[in-house]
């Protein structure tokens, strides 16, 4: 693939621009307000610009590169496809998904032994139906259900479009319906037997660059979208991240995550095994799991109180879970705030007071460690480090896991 | 004081061009031969106002602030403050080396009147003479030839 030509960068230029002031004018004036520093500020910042805008445009035609409108007209020249739209989860009956039910026998029984009729519009909804949360769909049409049915299955389709009405089995519980006799009694009921899962977000850039790439033989056979395909599909892959040179020069480390970011040896082979058909003479691409790393607190924390056993049980096994839900979710971010996470815990936690700590370089926390190792690494051990800052960095290739958790208590008297 | 007496800049003039030698067409430069630089810095920064210069947003003294103000002894003063606090807040000039006169020479315009301590000693002393009125109305500053 073409690569942008090295273009000075603006740096370089008002080092060359000095440089030649100097020599050719005998300039040395370089203070802020001197007329040759301003000069030449301007023309690098230009010369700068103009660079910045001459490898944007050459990007912008580089599928490899190409953002947004840019890649949506290479997907047309190069391979005649179009980014996929955003679409609308559906339920059709003739798949006897959505189903509405009598609880009282048939649906004669709940209106006057008269058939039911549930209007287009009729609205179904994961949460209580004049609720602004939750998931809500909508039937499509009018549906007449004979007195004798006991259930009857239903189209319906998602109010908004995208992945987020997409749900789990026996999640539309809720519906607005109540043209019935006995609406009072509630006598109706809905649900979804099965998930339902078409709802369809506008495809992302790294997805619809995947596709075009596979309308073009010659770089087909080896990137970075096909060693990341051979791995995903393998069963239980959730995530790969390709470094390459990771090793040494010919090398490609590809780090292998499933569900949480674990790893296990069967995963990692299954996935070495599919990276074989990308293997060409030069280059080594190896599975590998991903690194965890297991963080261990020491905490001291002062209560109202003195705590029974009991009592500490469950403080201990609340703080554990938060500890756990904390550093997944500033996994993503790749930087985990350690201070944050205990100021967090406290605030959330109406027993403890505050946390105690002797040692200024782990804020709030008495002390924090890590271990870190690969995620298949039999015993899960390593090098235990403590940490010494507030905030603990991930690499890309890491994921961070909970480990032991010692708590003291000390009780206000 | 950023400036030496070894200090050599581009010549820029007091119209804001960069100047380009008769004899050989090649540019100019000001040194601290006749103090060019020095008075060449001084100019750039009391004819400027502060966001003239894209990439040196420090640079300027706003003048133009005082247009349209009566021209009475408490204008000048703010006017001799304002040109002292911008040429000494880094030194380009020493308190003790400037000394600022601010006079009204007609309904709208005064002469302002600035010595300085110059990087190298002229024919006429120690110090440069610089010197400009400012119309206070049209807001323009015209250089005067000062001894001459």
């Amino acid at each position: 693939m073409a690569r942008v030509p090295n273009l000075r960068g603006d740096l370089t230029a008002l080092k060359n621009l000095k440089s030649q002031f100097t020599q050719r004018a005998g300039v040395n004036h370089w203070a802020y307000d001197g007329v040759t520093r301003i000069i030449s500020d301007n023309i690098a910042k230009e010369i700068g610009v103009a660079q910045a805008l001459t490898s944007d445009a050459f990007e912008s035609y580089q599928l490899a590169k190409a953002i947004g409108d840019d890649l949506d007209s290479l997907g047309q020249e190069m391979g005649g496809v179009n980014r996929l739209s955003p679409t609308f989860a559906t339920i059709e009956d003739k798949h006897k998904n959505l189903m509405f039910y009598s609880t009282q026998g048939n649906f004669g029984n709940t209106n006057g032994g008269n058939d039911v009729i549930i209007p287009a519009g009729t609205i179904v909804s994961s949460e209580n139906v004049s609720e602004s949360i939750g998931v809500k769909y909508e039937i499509l049409e009018n549906y007449t259900i004979p007195w004798y049915e006991d259930k009857y299955y239903c189209s319906a389709r998602a109010v908004n479009m995208g992945t987020g009405s997409n749900i789990g089995s026996s999640v539309l519980v809720n519906h607005d319906f109540k043209n019935y006799s006995r609406n009072g009694e509630f006598l109706i009921k809905c649900t979804n037997r099965y998930p339902v899962l078409n709802g369809r977000n506008t495809e992302s850039d790294e997805s619809f660059r995947y596709r075009i790439s596979q309308r073009i033989p010659s770089i087909v056979q080896n990137n970075i979208e096909s060693i990341r395909m051979s791995g995903l599909i393998v069963p239980g892959v959730l995530d790969l991240r390709i470094m390459p040179g990771y090793y040494g020069i010919g090398t490609v480390a590809v780090f292998v995550f499933g569900a949480d970011g674990e790893s296990s040896k069967a995963l990692t082979e299954a996935v070495q095994t599919n990276l074989m058909q990308n293997q060409t003479p030069g280059l080594k691409i190896m599975a590998v799991p991903g690194v965890k790393i297991k963080f261990d607190f020491d905490i001291r924390v002062r209560t109202e109180r003195a705590f029974n056993k009991l009592e500490r049980d469950v403080l201990i096994r609340k703080v554990k879970k938060q500890l756990y839900d904390k550093l997944k979710s500033y996994e993503s971010s790749s930087i985990l705030p350690l201070g944050k996470i205990a100021i967090e815990v406290t605030e959330e936690n109406p027993d403890i007071i505050s946390m105690l700590s002797t040692d200024v370089s782990a804020p709030n926390f008495e002390a924090v460690y890590v271990t870190k190792f690969y995620a298949d690494t039999p015993g899960h051990t390593g090098d235990r480090s403590k940490v010494i800052q507030s905030f603990y960095s991930l690499g890309e290739e890491e994921f961070c896991s909970l480990g032991h958790l010692n708590i003291k208590f000390e009780a206000d008297i | 004081m950023n400036l030496d007496s070894q200090s050599v800049d581009l010549y820029w003039t007091v119209d804001g061009d960069l100047y380009f030698k008769d004899e050989d067409g090649d540019v100019g430069v000001a040194d601290a031969d006749e103090n060019a630089i020095l008075e060449g810095s001084i100019m750039r920064r009391l004819q400027s106002n502060v966001g003239d210069w894209r990439d040196q947003p420090e640079i300027g003294c706003n003048l133009s602030e005082f247009m349209g103000m009566p021209n009475t002894a408490e204008t000048a003063a703010l006017i001799t403050d304002r040109i002292i606090s911008t040429l000494t807040a880094d030194d380009l000039v020493k308190g003790a080396d400037l000394n600022v006169d601010v006079v009204p020479i007609a309904t709208n315009k005064v002469l302002i009147l600035l010595e300085v301590k110059a990087l190298e000693p002229t024919l006429e002393g120690d110090e440069v003479l610089i010197g400009f009125s400012y119309d206070m109305r049209d807001n323009r500053m015209i250089p005067r030839m000062i001894g001459a």
